[in-house]
């Protein structure tokens, strides 16, 4: 039993709640400072509540930047009344009928509305600049799926034989094989979120401005390879992995905020798209860069 | 006298199958379920409201095994689909 995404199910009620918040919060102060970014294909746009709040945006932003018009946007503003200290970890709700999702949080709350490409997000006294980073991954999840690709937790790495995805979710991995990636002279592009998108010759293998552990903004992409599924073991190994375990295993790493079927059937299309179309194997390693070996072997 | 109860998949469940596995999920607990072979024979066979013993019937055909044999398979898949809230049951007509 496996789930997609990592975010749990908050409830109808607390949609309502929600909706009710948004309407009683005041509106953003005028001229609010904008940030834009270019993922791939995607642009993204992130409204800030205060001039203060883009400053450390447009920093780690920085080889993403972009200042043309944006598809999706996200609005940010301040609802200091709201208290979100019941909702410890992320919670959703997808209203299908109306095509709306809701994003809770201890310090925001967010909807989310992909056919208008727009987001809101009320932040609490307690929240911090890291929101408009996960507004703009939330929105850039729904994009990516728009786009007919996805944001995947993995390490993306490129060496001579092209751009590889090691999948995982957290504690699987990523970070020590992009590290020991980068330090085996390869080009690593993320060690947290990585940007599928299709195009007429394949798959592309993309670096997003969305951190990990090793706080790499990597703004290129490579044609992708192959898709490793990360599993520490007690030796290298590449081995070969059937459809059946190959999808359940990359939709556990696919970044998705819609807890709706529509949004969902969409995600297990890309997931059986992508192992129909890219070579997936599972990686056994253990923390050395060994492991680079057994992966040259098995895509000579 | 009514017919023998009906059993059908739980309404709005998503599914798709990869390789030999069918994978299930509902929406809302966003759950993925990764059915066998087995499993997934009875979950394709149910997109229609069904009787256990049709679904005996078909898996027997499907697997070309004994009727028994079948029929406590469907019996433990079914139970398994139950636990986890995929199967809704009606009363027969």
């Amino acid at each position: 039993m496996a789930a997609v995404g990592r975010a749990a199910s908050a409830t109808l009620a607390d949609a309502g709640w929600a909706e009710e918040a948004f309407r009683a919060a005041p509106p953003a102060p005028a001229g609010s400072a904008r940030v834009g970014i270019r993922v791939g294909p995607l642009t993204l746009g992130c409204e800030t509540p205060e001039e203060g709040f883009a400053a450390p945006l447009v920093e780690r932003y920085a080889p993403f930047r972009w200042d043309g018009p944006c598809d999706w946007t996200v609005s940010l503003r301040r609802a200091p009344d709201i208290d979100m200290t019941r909702f410890p970890d992320i919670r959703v709700w997808s209203d299908s009928a109306r095509g709306i999702h809701w994003v809770f949080r201890w310090d925001f709350v967010a909807r989310l509305e992909p056919a208008r490409r727009r987001g809101e997000m009320l932040l609490t006294s307690l929240a911090g600049f890291g929101c408009a980073d996960t507004a703009l991954r939330m929105a850039a999840s729904f994009a990516a799926l728009e786009a007919g690709g996805a944001l995947m937790h993995g390490a993306a790495v490129v060496s001579r034989r092209g751009g590889f995805l090691f999948s995982g979710v957290s504690g699987q991995g990523k970070s020590t094989v992009g590290k020991l990636s980068g330090a085996s002279g390869r080009d690593v592009l993320t060690d947290e979120i990585a940007l599928l998108v299709r195009d007429s010759g394949g798959w592309t293998l993309g670096g997003t401005p969305f951190w990990g552990e090793l706080g790499l903004s990597v703004n290129r992409a490579a044609p992708l390879r192959g898709i490793l599924l990360l599993h520490q073991g007690p030796a290298h190994a590449v081995k070969p992995v059937g459809a059946g375990e190959a999808v359940p295993a990359l939709l556990q790493t696919v970044m998705c905020f819609g807890h709706d079927a529509d949004t969902l059937a969409r995600t297990m299309d890309l997931g059986l798209e992508l192992v129909s179309g890219v070579p997936v194997r599972r990686l056994e390693f253990l923390p050395d860069a060994g492991f680079w070996d057994e992966v040259d072997r098995a895509w000579a | 006298m009514p017919g023998p109860e009906l059993l059908a998949r739980k309404p709005g469940t998503v599914n798709r199958v990869a390789g030999d596995k069918t994978l299930v999920m509902i929406p809302e607990k966003r759950t993925l379920h990764v059915l066998n072979e087995s499993a997934g024979a009875v979950w394709a066979f149910l997109s229609e409201p069904r009787a256990e013993e049709a679904v005996v019937d078909e898996l027997t055909r499907v697997f070309d095994c004994p009727r028994e044999t079948a029929a406590r398979d469907v019996k433990e898949v079914l139970a398994k689909l139950d636990s986890l809230g995929l199967l809704v049951r009606k009363p027969g007509a």
